[in-house]
């Protein structure tokens, strides 16, 4: 697989803080990254540390295969459009005078894309309203309308939907999807919300206290956050024959414990169980959900 | 590098901030002899000495001050540094760019607020100016502190790398610096300065401090009207200042974690 971005074993430490403690990820080419951490995780360190913002401490990234102690480092950022936080933009300008300060800023030609950005993402009508009127929605919009300026191929937003109403929640996440589906741009975004960012991400990378705990497609996450019923039984080796020949699908969890992927006739389980001496103890509906799931991943209590 | 500064120059020039500075320093430099013309002549006072139009040179730190935490400033606190980093510029680039605009922004506003009363004067009092020529060369020389301050200032915003808090701060150090000056101007103004006592370190701190040429430019010129000093060697110490404190702000911002 090709990866945009890929991280090995990188630091970043504050003094006696570690924000960043050996985290390894990759980015696939024309993915949605979904990057998931409790506040603190060290998800905004890492989006500094590739947009260059910072340097870390040890180990190294490569974007778009150019190691970032490489002088041609600044060539491969060119390609790379990013929200850091908050939106960069000056309150006191128009929409349209901040696009062009970022035009200007990468020297192009003419002005011509500028409408047809602001288009994209709905703010071509905003006219001469000063950015500092504009809802925290419309800045998201305007903040990503800049970051696309240079047509990157790579977006990288960091909490885009923090503190945005559900109309703008929705906005930003149809954008993001138009931008992945029409203009194939790998995006890497970051959130603590986990249910809305399960309506993007084609990846997932599990951050806690600086290191990446689990990476998996949106596949495998699904695959492990599947409604299922959770039967723990005398002996699941019984059990598995059992369901072999309703031949319904199962994972065994330990001796006692299997997950069954679909709603099987119960009176039947337990009577072909019973005919082979195999006791039902308990059968419960397991839903594990993305939240859920994620609380297994790093555990409940927090790291300082 | 010209397409990150014509970024910057587009920037600066429609930042409110610029304009009110360019608006306070003309009245700066009106004040004297447009708006408080009546004092000043009641005290008698030559109107039509060009050297009053330098009104707003005493003020120079704070206006700088001013337009470098409100408009660079802005830069940090508003995260457009990222942008400018995001567009693949090398960082020593980004910061000598913020210094060339808001030195060429300061000096526009200073060379308008100079010369706006220049034409105003012999208007209003139908005068003529005896010494534009020494006029001019003290205005030329008056550009070497202002660049040397703007670096000075730029290496200290560059350490905050905050608006308010920056501009606050930068206004501290603006203070400081005169009030140092300040009090090193009277030694100068009584000294005989050979060149031995040129040496001392009173009279190089003064020269080495933009302020401290500030008030050689202006308070001196003015209040003594003595050359007391040679015109070259101030602008030259209060030049390398400048200098140093520009590389040192390269470097530190080529190291410095940015948010």
């Amino acid at each position: 697989m090709e990866y945009v971005l890929s991280t090995n074993h990188l630091c970043k430490h504050y003094r006696n803080f570690r924000a960043l403690n050996g985290l390894t990820m990759h980015v696939p080419k024309g993915g949605i990254y979904g990057f998931v951490g409790r506040n603190g995780a060290g998800k905004t360190t890492l989006i500094r540390l590739i947009c260059g913002l910072q340097t870390p401490t040890e180990g190294y990234y490569e974007l778009y295969g150019i190691r970032d102690d490489d002088k041609n480092i600044i060539q491969s950022r060119k390609r790379m459009g990013a929200i850091v936080e908050t939106p960069s933009i000056y309150p006191d300008l128009t929409a349209e005078e901040n696009m062009k300060i970022q035009y200007l800023t990468l020297g192009l030609p003419s002005n011509d894309g500028i409408q047809e950005l602001l288009k994209l993402v709905g703010l071509e009508k905003t006219g001469n309203k000063r950015v500092r009127n504009f809802s925290l929605g419309m800045r998201q919009r305007l903040g990503i309308a800049i970051a696309l300026c240079g047509n990157p191929d790579f977006l990288v937003l960091d909490e885009p939907i923090n503190g945005l109403d559900p109309q703008g929640i929705i906005e930003i996440r149809e954008l993001i999807l138009k931008l992945n589906r029409e203009e194939q741009i790998t995006v890497l975004i970051s959130s603590h919300i986990l249910e809305e960012l399960s309506k993007l991400a084609t990846h997932y990378g599990f951050i806690d206290g600086g290191r990446i705990v689990k990476e998996m497609s949106a596949e495998e996450l699904e695959q492990a956050c599947r409604k299922c019923s959770r039967i723990t039984v005398t002996d699941t080796a019984v059990l598995a024959r059992v369901l072999d020949t309703m031949q319904i699908e199962y994972k065994i969890l330990d001796q006692k414990t299997a997950d069954v992927f679909a709603k099987p006739n119960v009176t039947q389980l337990t009577m072909s169980l019973a005919q082979e001496n195999c006791e039902v103890i308990s059968m419960e509906e397991h839903d594990e959900s993305l939240e859920s799931y994620f609380i297994s991943l790093v555990g409940a209590e927090s790291h300082d | 590098m010209i397409k990150l500064l014509s970024a910057n120059f587009y920037r600066l020039f429609r930042s409110k901030a610029f304009w009110g500075i360019f608006v306070v320093a003309a009245g700066l430099s009106l004040y004297p002899t447009i708006i408080n013309d009546r004092y000043m002549s009641e005290n008698g006072a030559d109107l039509c000495d060009p050297f009053w139009t330098f009104g707003d040179i005493s003020f120079m730190g704070f206006l700088l001050s001013a337009l470098l935490g409100l408009v660079i400033g802005d830069e940090f606190s508003s995260g457009a540094v990222r942008n400018k980093l995001l567009s693949g510029i090398p960082r020593k680039m980004i910061y000598l760019s913020y210094f060339i605009v808001s030195f060429i922004g300061m000096t526009i506003i200073h060379i308008f607020s100079v010369m706006l009363p220049l034409i105003i004067i012999p208007l209003k009092y139908d005068c003529s100016f005896d010494d534009v020529g020494e006029f001019l060369m003290y205005v030329l020389f008056s550009i070497v502190p202002l660049a040397s301050q703007t670096a000075i200032l730029l290496l200290i915003l560059c350490l905050i790398r905050k608006k308010a808090m920056g501009t606050a701060g930068l206004f501290g150090v603006s203070l400081l610096m005169m009030i140092l000056a300040m009090s090193i101007a009277p030694q100068l103004e009584a000294a005989e300065i050979s060149p031995l006592k040129e040496l001392q370190s009173s009279a190089f701190i003064e020269r080495i401090l933009p302020e401290g040429y500030f008030n050689e430019i202006f308070l001196v010129k003015i209040y003594v009207d003595d050359e007391i000093f040679q015109m070259l060697p101030p602008p030259v110490t209060c030049g390398i200042l400048g200098v140093i404190a520009l590389t040192a702000g390269m470097l530190i911002f080529e190291k410095i974690d940015l948010n």
